[in-house]
């Protein structure tokens, strides 16, 4: 796995923001001109309760080389709770993923504001730098 | 043990359940020759009382059939199913005062001449909860009689292997998957009507017979069990690909427990652990912590 990966490849991943901190979060990054890798493909949704697990699953097992998850802080989300539930939906969903022999590095959690455009750029740039030391998912899509 | 008297203890219960009215129907099972081990059945005249039987090869778990029926049930449920049944209680599915447990004392059964799958951690003989009590010796009390879970220690398994050592244990059991979907019919915490994998109007749930589909099925049906799933092993027992997931689960029952200290189909009472939450919960492996 690690022979072919070079510092010029960029991963894919798969980023899920909740619309009310994190995308908002990641947009003033945006407007800040903060600059960040090119490496994840944002899927807004209305909340981190929102998240399917299947979503991520299906993304890994279709051959994502990453997932990161980013809600409102736990006692912010718009829906009270919502962030409450998926913490712990997240927690066992590491733990099985990790079971099945999938890198915990290759998916993340993490809580970003509206305000928090710096912290949204740490938390890509880490991301990619985990994934890109891992190499490419040979998991799913192929047989 | 005395499987003929708890057998005729049983068949004693069901007609005496059957001909006072307490219940409408009796589920147990009855032998089978065709697959050489008894099958469920549900009856619901006293004469055919006669048909059920309890032997070592009883391992099949029928609570499921509790899903599937109305009224008011008798079962008779050794302790695997009884912890299926507390889970279906906390999960308001049942009824408490629609269901009678016979209780059936269970030394651990026996499937194809060895132990069945999951009797190998197998906490006690002795339902968790019963409206009735059948002891190993067919007698209205449990014999003691202790069980020593000695399965696989799953945590301790994936602290000392490497990912692709993991990787090669999940596809080699994935491969052997023909997406039969066996496995979420014989268990008692699948009861959804309409199942994820069959709702292929979504077109992202795509259902085609290759790998990231087998992957997306389990992973996403591991998700569903976690905090659910008693490891009955029904699943397991049932598959004829002899596909054997049942570390994955196992890995989510020691994590539950380790990290929120719950254990399933103890408490019909308790609040299902991933419909709850504290402030405090763990973030271990959460970025930054
Ligand atoms: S019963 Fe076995 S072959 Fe059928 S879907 Fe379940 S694991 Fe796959
Ligand atoms: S796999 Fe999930 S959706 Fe399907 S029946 Fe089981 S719990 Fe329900
Ligand atoms: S609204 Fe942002 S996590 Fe719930």
């Amino acid at each position: 796995m690690s022979e072919n990966v070079n510092t010029e490849w960029t991963p894919r991943i798969v980023t899920f923001l909740c619309n009310w901190c994190s995308y908002a979060g990641a947009d003033l990054a945006g407007t800040s001109r903060l600059q960040y890798p090119p490496s994840i493909r944002v899927i807004r949704v209305p909340c981190s309760g929102r998240i399917n697990p299947q979503y991520i699953i299906k993304a890994i097992a279709d051959g994502a080389d990453g997932v990161l998850v980013s809600g409102c802080h736990p006692g912010d989300c718009h829906y009270l709770a919502g962030n409450m539930y998926a913490r712990r939906r997240f927690a066992v969903l590491k733990r099985l993923l990790t079971l099945a022999g999938i890198n915990s590095d290759r998916v993340h959690f993490t809580w970003v504001s509206a305000s928090e455009a710096e912290s949204f750029v740490r938390a890509v740039k880490e991301v990619t730098e985990k994934v890109r030391a891992l190499g490419p998912n040979d998991l799913g899509g192929m047989e | 043990m005395d499987y003929t008297a708890q057998t005729n203890a049983l068949r004693a219960a069901a007609d005496k359940l059957l001909s006072e009215g307490t219940v409408d129907c009796v589920i147990g099972l009855t032998p089978n020759e065709a697959v050489g081990f008894p099958t469920p059945i549900v009856i619901r005249n006293p004469e055919d009382a006669g048909k059920l039987v309890w032997d070592e090869n009883c391992f099949t778990n029928i609570a499921v059939y509790l899903l599937r029926t109305t009224g008011r049930r008798a079962i008779a449920a050794k302790a695997c199913d009884v912890r299926s049944i507390i889970n279906l209680l906390a999960e308001n599915q049942l009824k408490r005062d629609e269901i009678y447990i016979i209780g059936m004392q269970c030394p651990g059964m026996i499937k194809d001449g060895e132990p069945a799958p999951g009797c190998d951690q197998c906490p006690s003989s002795v339902p968790g909860i019963s409206d009735l009590t059948i002891g190993s010796d067919g007698s209205d009390t449990y014999q003691d009689e202790k069980m020593e879970p000695h399965g696989e220690n799953v945590t301790e398994w994936m602290e000392n292997s490497t990912d692709a050592e993991k990787k090669e244990r999940f596809l080699k059991e994935i491969d052997k998957c023909i997406l039969c979907f066996t496995c979420r019919q014989a268990c008692p915490a699948c009861y959804c009507t309409a199942c994820f994998i069959d709702r292929k109007a979504d077109p992202w749930r795509q259902i085609d017979a290759d790998r990231a589909t087998k992957i997306a099925f389990h992973l996403t049906r591991a998700m569903h069990l976690a905090g659910r799933c008693t490891d009955c092993c029904a699943c397991e027992k049932v598959c004829a690909s002899g596909v054997n997931l049942r570390y994955l689960y196992r890995g989510i029952i020691e994590f539950v427990s380790d990290t929120y200290g719950f254990t399933t189909g103890v408490d019909p009472d308790a609040r299902p652990v991933m419909n709850s939450f504290t402030s405090e919960d763990s973030e271990t492996g959460f970025l930054g912590r």
